[in-house]
C-alpha cells in the first residue's frame, strides 16, 4: 500500500516543502555552482526525459497496471526513426530537411502507438496481467533493438530533429517548452476528458467502472497507447541530446520512473495519483541528481546517496504525517474539554 | 438464568462524538441476545468494548460475578469471549483444518506442528456444531456461508462462553442463513451465549430470546421477542413510527416499456418472458442460482443472453454490452454495491457522474467541471444523501447512503427501466424506508421498475406483481396485494 500521506492533497504541499528544502540545502553546499542561471538552464534541459518517462509510467499505474516496456519502446522508437531516415534520405540523412525529419518522427510515434495498443489489447482483452505483458514486451523489444542495431550506435540525424531535443528558444531549452505544453495537455486529459476520468475509476475498481457504462477495455487500450506515446516523446528528446540511438540507452531510468510515481503519490494498485504530485516528484529527483553531481562526488557514491535521500524523504513524510495526526487529536481533545457539555450526536 | 456479563454505566466518546452514554447491559449465560439499532447507534462500540478492542472511558465491567478493570483482547479470549466480524478474519490461503486449529496450536506452543493434532482439533470443533467440512479444502475457495462455519469452528476450539456475531447474515444467501441460525441454536444447547447483531428483523424474531435496541448511544429497551413486532422495533430504533403503505399500481393499462420473449442463456436461464409497464414495480425473487441475477445481468448487457427477444417501448433492441443497455434506457443497481456498484475510494461526485460523463461535455468536447458538480449536488439533494460535500470519498458514507449513491448514479442516466438487485441489503431501517419511498415515487412518475429481492416481505409490500424463478425459469406469478410473505417463500422454495 502507498502510505496515506502521499494520497492526501496535503501530500503535494509536503512535496513542495521538500523541494524547497533540497534546493536550499544544495545551494548552501555548493553556492558557486548550484544556484546559478546556467545550472537552472541545464536542469530544465535534462528534466524532460525523466518527466516523460515518469508520466508514461504514471498513466499505466493509475489504471492499476505498470509499463515496464517504457524504455525499450523509447529505444525502439529511436531506432525506427533512424531506419526511416536512412530509407528516405540514404547517406544524406544528416542534411535532410524538416519534412523528412517530421516523417521519421511520425513513423516513430506510429510504431510506439501500435506497440502500446498491442500491450493494451493483451491486458484488456486477453487479460494477461500488465506486469507480464509489459515485461514480455520489454524483453522482446530489447532483443529486436539489438538485432537491428547489432549492438552499434546509430548516429547522423538531421538538424531539425536535433533541435527538438537540443535547441534553445532564447534562454529556454526547447525540450522544456515541449514538457510544459505536454503537462498542460495532460492536466486537461486527466481532469476533463471521459477517458481520463474513466482511467481513475477503472484503476480503482474495474468491475464497478464496467457496470457504470464505461468501456473499460477501450480505456485500457488507449491508456497503454498513451503510455507508449510518452516513450516516443522521450525518444525525440534523446535523439537530439545524444545525436544517436542505441539498443539500450537510459535503461537505469526504468526504476527511476517507478520511483517518481511512488514519490508523486500514485497508488501502485491504481486509481489515485495527481499530476501536480508527479511534476513535483520529477523536479525533486532532478534537483537531487544535479545537485549531487555538481558536488563532484564519486559516481558510485552518488548512486548510494540518491537512494539515501529517497529514504530520508519518505521517512520524513511519514513522520510529518504522524505529527499532524497527533496535533489533530490533541486539538480535538482540547476543544472537547473546553466545552464538556456539548456532544455531537451520531444519529438523526 | 445466571448472568455471564454485566456492563454498568459505560461511557465512551471518540473525538467529539459521544458513542455510548452510560449504558447498562446484561447478558445471561447461554442466551441468544440480539442487538439492533441504526448505523452509528453505538452497537459496534459496545461490541468492541465487550471484546476488549476498545476501553471504556468510565463504567464497570463484570464477568461471571467478578469485576474486571478492563478487557484487553487477549484477556477477553481467556474469559471465553470471541467475536466474528463480518470479514471473518480467516486466512483464505490456508485449509479448513489449519484455519480452525491455528489459534489453539499456537496457544500450546512448541516448535513443531503436529498435523494429526491439527486435524483432531478441527474435527472436534466441527463435531460440536454438527457440520462436516472437507478439512483440506482451501478456505478462500469456499462459499461465504461455509467460511462462516469455519470461523465459528475456530472460535469453538477454545473454552467458548460468549460468541459475538457482527451482522453474520448480511452477505449470506437464504439457505445459509437458516443453516447459520440452526448452528446458533446448537451453540446455545452447549451453554454458549450468543450476541447477534443484525439488520434483518425476521431473523431477529426467529432466533432471539431477548432483544436489545440501541439508539444514539443509549440502550432504549431490552425485551423478549413476544413483546415486540416489526413496527414496534422500528419505532424503538428510529424514535418515530413509519407509515407502511402497500404499493398500488395506478394504471394497469399503461404502455408496455419492456417486453422480453423467450430469453435464454445456457446453464443460466431459459425461455424467460416478462413485461413491465410504465409505473409498475414488478418483484423478481428466487433462490441464489435460480437465474434471477443472471437474467438481470443479461438485460443489462454484462453477460448477454444467447437467444430471445427484448423490446423497449415496442421496438426490438439488441443488448450485447452495457453501452447497448444504457442506450436502450435500462439501468441496473447491482447486488454487490462494494464491488460492482461503487468506486469506494473516489468521491460521491465521481461516482454519481460516472454513468453520464458524455452528457456533461462543454466546449471542445471536454467535461465541464461546473456542470459535473452541479449534477452531483442535485442528486445528493434529491435522494437525501447525508454528505457534507460532493468531494467526500464514498467509503466514508454509511451503507444506506452508499446505496443511495448507487441509485443516484443510475437515475442520473435518466433510464426508462430500472432494475434494482437487492437494493436494501445491509441498509438500516430508515434508509430502507427512504429507498422504498423513492422507488415508489419513481414509479408514480412513469418509471418501470424490476425489483429483485431475497426478502419476500419487501416484494409483497413494494410491488404489484411478483415473479418467482426456480431453476432458470419463471415458474409463478402472483399479485402482491393478495399475497403473504410466507406464501411467496413457499413458492420460492418449491421443488421445480
Amino acid at each position: 500500500m502507498i502510505p496515506a500521506f502521499l494520497q492526501r492533497p496535503s501530500a503535494n504541499r509536503t512535496l513542495a516543502g521538500v523541494l524547497v528544502a533540497i534546493v536550499v540545502l544544495m545551494s548552501a553546499l555548493n553556492p558557486q555552482r548550484f544556484p546559478t542561471i546556467g545550472n537552472l538552464i541545464s536542469m530544465s534541459y535534462q528534466l524532460p526525459i525523466i518527466a516523460f518517462l515518469s508520466l508514461g509510467m504514471m498513466v499505466a499505474m493509475v489504471s492499476g497496471g505498470i509499463n515496464l516496456a517504457i524504455i525499450a519502446t523509447a529505444n525502439f522508437t529511436g531506432i525506427v526513426m533512424a531506419l526511416l531516415l536512412r530509407a528516405v534520405a540514404g547517406d544524406a540523412a544528416e542534411e535532410a530537411g524538416a519534412g523528412v525529419a517530421l516523417l521519421a518522427m511520425g513513423g516513430g510515434l506510429a510504431a510506439a502507438l501500435v506497440l502500446g495498443a498491442v500491450m493494451g489489447w493483451l491486458i484488456a482483452y486477453v487479460e494477461v496481467p500488465a506486469i507480464l505483458t509489459t515485461l514480455a514486451m520489454m524483453t522482446l523489444l530489447n532483443g529486436v533493438n539489438l538485432v537491428i542495431t547489432k549492438g552499434y550506435t546509430l548516429s547522423g540525424f538531421p538538424e531539425f530533429l536535433l533541435g527538438v531535443g537540443n535547441g534553445m528558444l532564447g534562454p529556454v531549452p526547447i525540450p522544456f517548452l515541449i514538457l510544459v505544453a505536454v503537462v498542460m495537455g495532460m492536466a486537461v486529459f486527466l481532469r476533463r476528458t471521459r477517458t481520463g476520468l474513466g482511467l481513475y475509476l477503472l484503476g480503482s475498481n474495474p468491475i464497478a467502472a464496467g457496470y457504470s457504462n464505461l468501456h473499460v477495455r477501450a480505456v485500457l487500450v488507449r491508456t497503454y497507447a498513451l503510455s507508449s506515446a510518452f516513450s516516443a516523446l522521450t525518444a525525440f528528446i534523446m535523439v537530439g541530446q545524444l545525436n544517436s540511438v542505441k539498443a539500450n540507452y537510459a535503461e537505469s531510468y526504468l526504476l527511476v520512473s517507478v520511483l517518481a510515481c511512488f514519490l508523486g503519490g500514485v497508488d501502485p494498485f491504481g486509481g489515485t495519483g495527481t499530476l501536480t504530485g508527479m511534476v513535483l516528484a520529477v523536479v525533486i529527483l532532478q534537483v537531487v541528481s544535479t545537485g549531487v553531481n555538481l558536488l563532484r562526488m564519486d559516481p558510485f557514491f552518488i548512486q548510494a546517496l540518491w537512494g539515501f535521500i529517497i529514504l530520508v524523504l519518505i521517512a520524513a513524510g511519514f513522520l510529518g504525517e504522524r505529527l499532524r495526526e497527533v496535533r489533530r487529536l490533541r486539538a480535538a481533545r482540547l476543544a472537547q474539554q473546553a466545552a464538556p457539555g456539548s456532544t455531537v450526536g451520531t444519529g438523526p | 438464568m445466571e448472568e455471564f456479563l454485566r456492563l454498568e454505566k459505560i461511557h465512551k466518546s471518540f473525538v467529539g462524538v459521544h458513542a455510548l452514554k452510560g449504558v447498562d447491559f446484561t447478558l445471561r449465560k447461554g442466551e441468544i441476545h440480539c442487538l439492533v439499532g441504526e448505523n452509528g447507534c453505538g452497537k459496534s462500540t459496545l461490541i468492541k468494548i465487550i471484546s476488549g478492542v476498545l476501553q471504556p472511558d468510565s463504567g464497570r465491567i463484570v464477568v461471571e460475578g467478578q469485576p474486571v478493570a478492563s478487557l484487553g483482547s487477549a484477556a477477553t479470549m481467556a474469559r471465553g469471549i470471541q467475536v466474528i466480524y463480518q470479514d471473518l478474519s480467516l486466512f483464505p490461503n490456508l485449509t479448513v483444518a489449519e484455519n480452525i486449529a491455528i489459534a489453539e496450536v499456537k496457544e500450546r506452543g512448541g516448535g513443531v506442528v503436529d498435523w494429526d493434532e491439527v486435524r483432531r482439533i478441527a474435527r472436534a470443533a466441527m463435531a460440536r456444531i454438527r457440520v462436516d467440512l472437507d478439512l483440506d479444502a482451501e478456505v478462500g475457495e469456499l462459499p461465504i456461508g461455509v467460511q462462516q462455519l469455519v470461523a465459528i469452528c475456530r472460535a469453538l476450539t477454545s473454552d467458548l462462553k460468549l460468541l459475538i456475531l457482527d451482522e453474520p447474515t448480511a452477505s449470506l444467501p437464504k439457505h445459509d442463513i437458516e443453516n447459520l441460525l440452526s448452528v446458533v441454536r446448537d451453540l446455545q444447547a452447549h451453554g454458549i451465549a450468543v450476541l447477534f447483531v443484525s439488520h434483518k428483523l425476521n431473523e431477529i424474531f426467529a432466533v432471539a430470546e431477548r432483544i436489545t435496541v440501541f439508539r444514539d448511544g443509549e440502550r432504549v429497551a431490552t425485551l423478549p421477542p413476544n413483546e415486540l413486532d416489526d413496527d414496534r422495533l422500528v419505532a424503538l430504533m428510529t424514535g418515530r413510527t413509519l407509515a407502511r403503505k402497500v404499493f398500488a399500481f395506478a394504471d394497469a393499462s399503461a404502455r408496455k416499456v419492456l417486453e422480453v420473449r423467450g430469453l435464454s442463456k445456457r446453464n443460466h436461464f431459459a425461455d424467460v418472458s416478462l413485461e413491465l409497464r410504465a409505473g409498475e414495480i414488478v418483484g423478481l425473487t428466487g433462490l441464489i442460482g435460480s437465474g434471477r441475477t443472471e437474467l438481470a445481468l443479461a438485460l443489462f448487457g454484462i453477460s448477454p443472453a444467447e437467444s430471445g427477444e427484448i423490446r423497449v417501448e415496442g421496438k426490438p433492441v439488441q443488448i450485447r454490452s452495457v453501452q447497448d443497455a444504457v442506450a436502450a434506457g435500462i439501468a441496473y443497481v447491482p447486488e454487490n454495491r462494494l464491488v460492482q456498484g461503487l468506486v469506494m475510494k473516489h468521491s460521491v461526485e465521481a461516482n454519481v457522474t460516472a454513468t453520464v460523463l458524455d452528457r456533461l461535455l462543454g466546449r471542445l468536447g471536454l467535461v465541464d467541471p461546473a456542470r459535473k458538480q452541479a449534477l452531483a449536488r442535485e442528486w445528493i439533494k434529491a435522494l437525501g444523501i447525508k454528505v457534507s460535500n460532493p468531494a467526500v470519498p464514498v467509503q466514508t458514507l454509511s451503507g444506506g447512503n452508499q446505496q443511495k449513491v448507487v441509485i443516484a448514479k443510475w437515475l442520473a442516466a435518466s433510464p426508462r427501466i430500472l432494475i434494482l438487485d437487492g437494493p436494501t441489503v445491509g441498509v438500516d431501517v430508515m434508509a430502507k424506508a427512504a429507498i422504498h419511498d423513492y422507488v415508489r415515487g419513481l414509479a408514480a412518475r412513469g418509471m418501470a421498475v424490476l425489483l429483485i429481492t431475497d426478502e419476500e416481505a419487501e416484494a409483497v409490500a413494494n410491488t404489484n406483481r411478483i415473479l418467482i424463478m426456480r431453476a432458470g425459469r419463471i415458474r409463478d406469478e402472483i399479485v402482491a396485494a393478495a399475497a403473504e410473505a410466507e406464501q411467496v417463500q413457499q413458492l420460492v422454495e418449491a421443488p421445480s
